[in-house]
């Protein structure tokens, strides 16, 4: 289970290619909402004493990435061994301001609430099925003129033929991940944040991932997958 | 059960941590060479803002070379000239001007420029021939012609400014260990030294033998020796006063045996790189300098009368085809034309004492560039023909690649050993690099060489119309030193 989340040649390759695309959204957004010092922008410390939320952190693979950037990072996941992996893999950061929790959100905001300056979930919400109680606890957590950065697969027929059809097929993802069912298009996700969750969308992005190569990059499409920046009004 | 595995994992992990910080030393950047690749290597990773604050070892095997005085080399005139020389493009030059190095090798003037490259080759048959000189001029500069001394002596000028940038002198690596996965470091032993060395990212700048390239698993590494020698001088020419080039040509015959460069330095001196059979270069190696600078002449000017027909018919085909071209690509060259008359070899009339030396050639190719937590640049990666002069460059140009990619990895949150980063240098410098080597490569097999299993005949024949090709179709031109430039075609 440790190599299957910490080998960047193996199953999960796909997610650790993603970290560079998903890390310069997340440092993008932050920037335009001026919430990074000029001083520290383009350098190692971009995210220097930012308190982030990644909500379903998994092995850490985001997580880690965010702390190296000198972010204030809680890692949160319902599941015990995934904490324990990303607990293990942590020690290997040298100083680094980085905190993981075995808690669901529902837990965690109770005594969390307004309290981070951004809110990450990344190939998280198609695996939840109350997406409105989800959502509403993350944005609870998040400070008022936070930002919320998600990324999620469409529920497209592209989505279907990439993420299930080719993706589990080839082995590009491993079986059984992913209930398409469960997927999220980009307007039903905007009007829950914007009308239940009181928040102004700031952009929606396209993603595209090439298996062969094994790279992301941005697309004027949505329809297999897309980063949304959100963020909560004041 | 399990618990007692994780706890025991644990202990055993914290006796390791205890163990590294003990006895080895750490950096997060280990450079094992400081050859021009290396240095540059160095003085590039510090200088990238995303990495500063990083800790960069740079291991040497030579001995420290007291700081190069750059102003005693201003001002003593030629006889100082060292025989290695590197032909620069654009891109390296960028390179080196972002780093700070260029500015001192400008400044002093220690550089000169090729405005025009002259390329023929041996006549085939006819005596006395040099009936097909391919000239390549740009409105911007080919090349610069710096001596890799003062490459060298204005990186070190700059790493030693870099508070970052360590440099361990007499320090040959004798052994490393790369890891299985990134949670372990590379290690690192010098050769004279107890002391290892741990880092995060081992770059190998160790040259054609290089040790760290042997120690990355599967790797494969093709590799053959071309059977020749390159001979090496610094060489006094007479000025051609009606050049408008004068001090700016840089001559290039593809000899029977092999090609023979003359890199301009100034208006009368010039480096030789002269690639030829072992036994010739033996041969060369023996005479006297009068005797040497005989024989370069030959070389350079006349060819060896030969009765052999299918020869001079092959020429004749080659004049044929080469006049057909002329007169469909005329509109394109009359310039070239007009000035043909004036293209004859430069004439050799001194060499300087001692700058006369040999070395061999290969050819060689890493499949991988990279590993887990280790990266190779320059020859260590990569060894060519040194007949375009694209050698050196191609080293910079995995210099920049891969800062390119690590400063990308790094500011998106990678650690600096980062595999994926390391993937995308090896994807973009083969991209870049393995076109050049086989182009080059091709160009020593046609014109380089006497084989035995094509006739002479045809040799020759696709050497000419090969050459009367290129001088006729100004796209190819414009392409071949557009690549040599080193800059996007």
């Amino acid at each position: 289970m440790k190599d299957y989340w910490w080998n960047s040649n193996g199953p999960l390759n796909a997610l650790h290619s993603f970290n560079p695309l998903r890390v310069s959204f997340i440092i993008n957004g932050l920037t335009n909402m001026k919430k990074i010092k000029t001083k520290n922008i383009g350098t190692r410390q971009s995210l220097e004493n930012i308190k982030i939320l990644d909500v379903g952190c998994g092995g850490g693979v985001l997580t880690e990435a965010l702390a190296r950037l000198d972010s204030h990072v809680t890692g949160i996941d319902p599941s015990k061994e995934l904490i324990t992996i990303a607990n293990d893999h942590a020690k290997f950061l040298r100083n680094k301001n980085i905190k993981y929790l075995n808690e669901s959100i529902e837990e965690h905001v109770t005594s969390n609430t307004e309290s981070y300056d951004a809110i990450v979930t990344s190939e998280v919400l198609e695996h939840v099925s109350n997406k409105y109680g989800f959502l509403t606890n993350c944005v609870d957590c998040l400070k008022p003129g936070g930002s919320l950065f998600i990324t999620t697969p469409n529920r497209t027929i592209f989505s279907w033929l990439s993420v299930k059809v080719i993706g589990e097929t080839f082995d590009f993802i491993p079986k059984g991940t992913h209930e398409w069912e469960k997927f999220i298009c980009p307007h039903e996700l905007q009007s829950i944040l914007e009308i239940n969750c009181k928040c102004d969308t700031i952009s929606i992005n396209g993603l595209s991932y090439n298996p062969f190569t094994n790279r992301w990059s941005w697309t004027d499409s949505t329809d297999v997958s897309y980063a949304i920046h959100a963020v909560k009004n004041t | 059960m399990l618990l007692n595995s994780s706890t025991k994992r644990l202990y055993l992990s914290l006796c390791n941590v205890a163990n590294y910080s003990s006895s080895k030393k750490y950096y997060d950047i280990i450079i094992t060479g400081g050859g021009m690749v290396g240095c540059a290597m160095a003085c590039k990773l510090a200088k990238e803002p995303a990495l500063r604050g990083m800790s960069i070892l740079l291991l040497e095997g030579g001995p420290n070379r007291n700081q190069y005085d750059f102003n005693a080399k201003k001002n003593t005139f030629d006889n100082s000239y060292s025989n290695r020389v590197s032909a620069v493009n654009k891109s390296t030059i960028q390179l080196l001007q972002s780093v700070g190095a260029w500015q001192i090798i400008s400044d002093l003037g220690l550089c000169n420029v090729v405005k025009e490259m002259r390329i023929w080759n041996s006549g085939g048959g006819r005596s006395g021939g040099v009936n097909n000189m391919l000239t390549f001029n740009n409105d911007d500069d080919l090349a610069y012609i710096v001596e890799n001394d003062i490459i060298l002596g204005a990186l070190y000028k700059q790493i030693n400014e870099e508070k970052s940038i360590t440099v361990n002198y007499n320090s040959r690596v004798n052994q490393c260990n790369l890891p299985d996965s990134h949670k372990d470091l590379a290690t690192v032993k010098v050769a004279n030294g107890e002391t290892s060395f741990e880092t995060s990212l081992l770059i190998g700048s160790d040259g054609y033998g290089s040790k760290v390239r042997s120690a990355i698993n599967g790797q494969q590494y093709i590799s053959w020796e071309y059977g020749q020698r390159a001979v090496v001088a610094t060489l006094h020419i007479q000025s051609d006063e009606d050049d408008i080039y004068k001090g700016h040509v840089a001559w290039q015959k593809f000899a029977q045996l092999g090609p023979l460069a003359v890199l301009p330095l100034d208006n009368k001196t010039c480096s030789l790189v002269w690639t030829t059979s072992y036994e010739e270069a033996n041969r060369l190696a023996e005479l006297n300098d009068n005797e040497f600078i005989d024989a370069l002449n030959d070389g350079l000017s006349e060819e060896k009368e030969s009765n052999n027909s299918s020869l001079l018919l092959a020429d004749d085909a080659a004049r044929i085809v080469s006049k057909v071209l002329n007169k469909y690509c005329q509109l394109n060259n009359n310039d070239n034309q007009n000035r043909k008359i004036k293209s004859t070899p430069p004439v050799v009339i001194g060499v300087i004492k001692d700058s006369r030396a040999s070395f061999p050639l290969g050819f060689g190719h890493a499949c991988q560039y990279v590993g887990q937590r280790v990266a190779l640049v320059g020859d260590a990666a990569h060894r060519i023909h040194p007949l375009a002069g694209q050698g050196v460059n191609l080293g910079f140009n995995d210099v920049i690649e891969l800062s390119d990619q690590l400063n990308h990895s790094v500011l998106a949150g990678a650690d600096i050993g980062d595999l994926n980063a390391l993937l995308n240098y090896e994807t973009a410098a083969q991209r870049h690099n393995i076109p050049i080597m086989l182009g080059v490569d091709a160009i020593q097999k046609i014109y380089g060489s006497s084989n035995n299993f094509v006739p002479p005949a045809i040799t020759t024949l696709i050497r000419n119309v090969g050459l009367s090709f290129c001088q006729s179709a100004s796209i190819i031109k414009k392409l071949l030193s557009d690549k040599a430039s080193g800059l996007p075609v």
